[in-house]
């Protein structure tokens, strides 16, 4: 399983990575993205099986990026939770509309972001 | 039944299927139990004060008074008994406020974070708590199945018993 | 723009929960104590409302927070990384702020930035944790 992360914050990236590994995604690969833009190419590559994204991120925000993705017949089906700081009402419909399985808003512990990935993935069966 | 009972500043490990560790009164301390169900390795930590800073010679005596001494020996002690890091759930109780309060910093809500920044350091996520609120607690944790009973006492709900995690 | 009764408040919540969740530390709102030798970082929001939001770290309390979010030891932490801390948490403050202000507005974040201490901005709270002090300014337009 690879797992995308896309914040333009490298130590958000470095906590949510730490995050997923402890969870149980311990066996997965990691990828790393700090802009939708960046996000894009991975997943264009056909190898990204999760996507972790943030929204206010420079050149390509992310939702643009889930738009992007959600426009492809093949890329949708790709499961994306958000990460952000950003827990408006209308955002979090607009992203869940664009099809995002889960969301949760920073502040958050660890244990939060666990649950909240569990939860969006129904239960864990994707881990490898 | 083997009840092993773990006091205050103490610790206990066991893979005696027959065991269960217990814990009383845990008020401000906090309970750190942690079970991996494929070995039935358990081990139980009950800490009184957040870092060993504040008292090096306690903590040579007994490190089990501290979080940031106690519950990396917890860990050491269940890893030697063959517990393994990817399997462990890991739980926590206590953290209560004492009626003093004088001082800025409370000592319950110290000890909690201190026991979530340590195991978050030793790679492990907690999944379950039952903390804070002005309540005594006691723990009990059976090693076989692992589960993990609690105990709280005194505040405004009365008292109640409930499974944790 | 006048500043809402409630900005204190939710300022006081979101310190709680943003430094007790993901740092590991308890932040109490004190009288100011200003630190000249911290780190400080600034977000620009911009919507309704827009402004400037601005958290200064003692350096103390910048070390062990880094330390406590990257479950490291605190002398590994990097500059570079004390410096990501600082905006990353500029960042979050900012966002829970104004998400739980105003939940149905639409506000922009511009990417954080280290940037001078404000000590006289016209909202100002400096907190007492147990590892240094913090404190957080914002500027309404």
């Amino acid at each position: 399983m690879t797992v995308l992360i896309v914040d333009d914050s490298p130590v958000m990236r470095t906590f949510v990575r730490r995050v997923m590994r402890l969870a149980g995604f311990g066996d997965a690969e990691y990828v790393e993205a700090s802009d939708g833009c960046e996000g894009l190419r991975h997943v264009q590559s056909g190898r990204v099986d999760l996507v972790l994204t943030d929204i206010n991120m420079p050149n390509m925000n992310g939702e643009e990026f889930l738009e992007s993705l959600h426009a492809s017949d093949v890329l949708r089906s790709i499961p994306a939770l958000v990460i952000s700081t950003d827990a408006t009402r209308d955002r979090m419909a607009r992203m869940m509309a664009l099809g995002a399985r889960g969301y949760i808003a920073k502040p958050f512990s660890p244990e939060a972001l666990r649950d909240e990935v569990e939860r969006a993935l129904g239960g864990g069966d994707e881990r490898s | 039944m083997n009840s092993m009972v773990v006091g205050i500043s103490d610790c206990k490990v066991s893979d005696d299927r027959d065991s269960v560790l217990m814990t009383y009164a845990l008020g401000s301390c906090i309970a750190v139990a942690v079970h991996d169900p494929v070995t039935s390795v358990a081990g139980l930590l009950h800490y009184m004060l957040p870092e060993a800073a504040l008292d090096r010679e306690k903590a040579e005596r007994n490190p089990f008074m501290f979080a940031d001494t106690g519950i990396p020996r917890l860990l050491e002690e269940v890893y030697q008994r063959g517990a393994q890091k990817n399997r462990l759930t890991v739980r926590i109780a206590g953290g209560a406020q004492t009626l003093s309060g004088h001082e800025l910093f409370q000592i319950g809500k110290r000890n909690h974070l201190a026991a979530r920044k340590l195991l978050w350091k030793a790679g492990l996520l907690v999944s379950g708590e039952a903390v804070g609120g002005d309540v005594s607690r006691t723990v009990r944790l059976e090693t076989a199945s692992g589960v993990m009973l609690i105990r709280e006492a005194g505040g405004q709900a009365g008292q109640r018993e409930r499974r944790l995690g | 723009m006048s500043v809402p009764e409630s900005l204190l408040p939710t300022m006081h919540d979101v310190l709680r929960d943003v430094l007790e969740q993901m740092f590991f530390c308890e932040a109490l709102p004190v009288q100011c104590r200003h630190c000249q030798n911290g780190i400080a970082a600034r977000v620009r929001f911009d919507g309704e409302p827009s402004g400037e939001l601005t958290v200064m770290l003692s350096r103390e309390l910048a070390v062990a927070a880094s330390a406590g979010f990257l479950a490291e030891d605190n002398e590994e932490v990097t500059a570079s990384q004390l410096e990501q801390i600082a905006c990353e948490l500029a960042n979050i403050i900012c966002g829970a702020i104004l998400s739980r202000l105003h939940p149905n507005a639409r506000v922009g974040l511009s990417p954080p930035e280290i940037a001078a201490a404000d000590f006289t901005a016209p909202v100002h709270q400096c907190f007492e944790t147990s590892e240094g002090m913090l404190a957080v300014a914002i500027r309404m337009n």
